[in-house]
């Protein structure tokens, strides 16, 4: 419980500093002065930087807990977000969207083409009882094929277009929608509510469904379940910010060498560190070539894989998977 | 004897014409079995005579093609998972794990079927401490999993098992990666649970000797249908082993339980 409370004032610390972080840069310690008071700082924060910050925020945490439940519902360390094919439909949903000029309506083609994923892999799940290492497979077979879609599409976009679909194709904060903010934060946190509830169904799927069946569980229609609330967090994530690589990967396997390993912990931890990573990198990635901004998926994959990496080589005799 | 058991009230678990297998291919062929309580019943054949399956059939994860079985007279088709997990706890030949929990922690999951987030947590904690120590692993608690030694691992499996405080137990080859020592371990710890707590066992066991000590009594595959059932004197028999497992036996009592023992006679090719 203590190291959820620190995972949580991390939280609170980095949402503070991203809104201090930006083009005009202000002192984390004035922002309650600023706030209380009337001026342009005080609309730049909120109307500008608060949006993108909560953004950044719930996509974080919306990706981050989608791993989690993966990760144990497949057994598999490198499952992700995007395992079962959910990237893949969303970035060919998005392409959609901009080839027929829906600028304002692409959150719902990025989340409606993760769901196309999703039922494809649902049929699947009803047709045969596929399980574990399948669906794994079937996921990458999607992914390869929507993306085969995408790049037909970049080969033949014009390049205007073409650089509209790049930044949503590896991840952007900066043209988050309020509606769909709205929306999609609600979706993220009432998911994350439930799967909080059903941690503990998390922990017996990761002994293996026999014994899974043997404690009480329905396999079947919970592994349905779980791939619907995974989904759906991340289909939310899509739409806000593109495909923001790597983060459904990595926050669940820091959380879990903070917090240990029951899902009880992890999927709070992964909320909260999810959203906190993102929120960060997001921060990085509107000062990094200032002015300019860079795509939060370029930060999340480039600082995120070395710290991983860090990580991985630098932790002796400790076990990530 | 099946009718008998039918009427017979200490029947906990009583099996009709079982058949059942995976996809096409039929595994377990019209079983018949009554299992009383508080017996220690061994189910021993050779590799593919069908032992797994039956015991899947038995649980509930297989789906049986046709037949009925029924748990303390209730047809257990008719029953939710949750009652049955609350009854019957099942310990597979091989456990997965995936993540790095505490020995407590994956102790803990055992009592899942009665834990819901307005659950008394101290009861948890109090069920979680008997289980770890009725295997003697309570110094083992905040360790983790891969951490342990195989032997260590199947105590605290077993003591998984029985934070579930079922009324039956079901093992399968509990003891087949184990050394003599700890083989010993597990078998007088439910030796002991059998005695002392009148839990039912069922266990598949390779080991023939094994079985014949510890069990009173012993079902014996083959193909899928049930070859032989009763004491292990009545079972262990040189002829019906040979009929099974085509291989020659000598039988003698055992020194220290006085239950037969096998000796294979293929020492000299």
């Amino acid at each position: 419980m203590k190291r959820i409370a620190f995972l949580g004032a991390g939280a609170v610390f980095s949402l503070l500093l991203a809104l201090s972080l930006g083009t005009g840069q202000i002192n984390m310690m004035h922002l309650g002065q600023i706030l209380t008071g009337q001026g342009v700082e005080k609309t730049v924060i909120l109307q500008i930087r608060l949006p993108r910050v909560i953004a950044g925020f719930v996509v974080g945490s919306g990706l981050s807990v989608a791993g989690a439940v993966l990760q144990a519902l497949l057994r598999n360390p490198l499952a992700e977000s995007y395992t079962l094919g959910l990237s893949g439909g969303a970035s060919l949903g998005l392409c959609l969207g901009i080839f027929l000029r829906q600028h304002s309506s692409l959150p719902l083609f990025a989340f409606a083409g993760a769901m196309v994923s999703l039922v494809i892999i649902l049929m699947a799940t009803y047709r045969h009882h596929f399980a574990g290492a399948t669906l794994v497979l079937l996921g990458v077979a999607l992914n390869f094929i929507f993306s085969a879609l995408v790049l037909f599409w970049l080969a033949v976009a014009r390049s205007e277009r073409f650089q509209q679909g790049f930044f949503w194709l590896v991840g952007d904060l900066s043209w988050v929608s309020v509606k769909a903010l709205r929306v999609a934060s609600g979706l993220i946190a009432a998911v994350s509510l439930y799967l909080v509830m059903k941690a503990r169904t998390l922990d017996a799927l990761s002994l293996g469904e026999e014994k899974a069946a043997t404690l009480g569980i329905s396999v079947i229609s919970v592994r349905r379940a779980m791939i619907t609330a995974a989904s759906l967090l991340a289909g939310c994530s899509v739409a806000l910010s593109g495909v923001v690589g790597f983060v459904g990967l990595i926050v669940p396997h820091l959380v879990r060498m903070i917090t240990g390993a029951v899902h009880r912990r992890v999927i709070p931890g992964c909320f909260l560190l999810g959203g906190s990573f993102l929120v960060l990198c997001d921060g990085l990635a509107r000062v990094v070539i200032r002015p300019l901004e860079l795509p939060v998926g370029v930060i999340t994959g480039f600082f995120g894989g070395l710290f991983f990496l860090f990580l991985l080589l630098g932790h002796r005799g400790t076990k990530i998977w | 004897m099946v009718e008998q058991g039918k009427q017979n009230s200490s029947a906990l678990i009583y099996v009709e014409n079982l058949t059942g297998g995976y996809a096409r291919r039929k595994v377990v062929d019209n079983c018949s079995l009554v299992v009383t309580e508080g017996e220690f019943l061994g189910i021993i054949g050779p590799n593919g005579s069908g032992k797994t399956t039956l015991v899947r059939l038995l649980l509930g994860i297989l789906k049986p093609f046709s037949g009925k079985i029924f748990y303390r007279g209730e047809n257990v088709s008719e029953r939710s998972t949750l009652e049955l997990a609350r009854e019957i706890s099942f310990l597979p030949a091989s456990l997965e794990t995936t993540f790095p929990y505490t020995v407590e922690e994956f102790v803990a999951l055992g009592y899942l079927p009665y834990s819901f987030w307005w659950a008394n947590p101290r009861q948890e904690k109090k069920v979680i401490r008997e289980s770890l120590s009725l295997v003697q692993a309570l110094e083992l608690a905040s360790t983790l999993i891969r951490e342990l030694s195989d032997g260590e691992k199947q105590r605290v499996f077993l003591a998984q098992a029985l934070a579930q405080t079922p009324k039956l137990l079901i093992l399968d080859e509990p003891t087949s990666h184990l050394d003599i020592g700890h083989l010993y371990t597990i078998m007088e710890l439910l030796k002991g649970l059998n005695k002392r707590q009148g839990l039912t066992v069922i266990c598949i066991l390779h080991d023939l000797n094994l079985a014949s000590d510890y069990c009173d009594r012993l079902i014996l595959l083959r193909k899928g249908k049930i070859f032989q059932v009763g004491t292990p004197e009545e079972v262990l028999q040189p002829e019906i082993i040979e009929a099974v497992y085509h291989t020659q036996v000598l039988v003698f009592p055992s020194p220290v339980t006085g239950r037969p023992h096998l000796f294979g006679k293929k020492m000299e090719s």
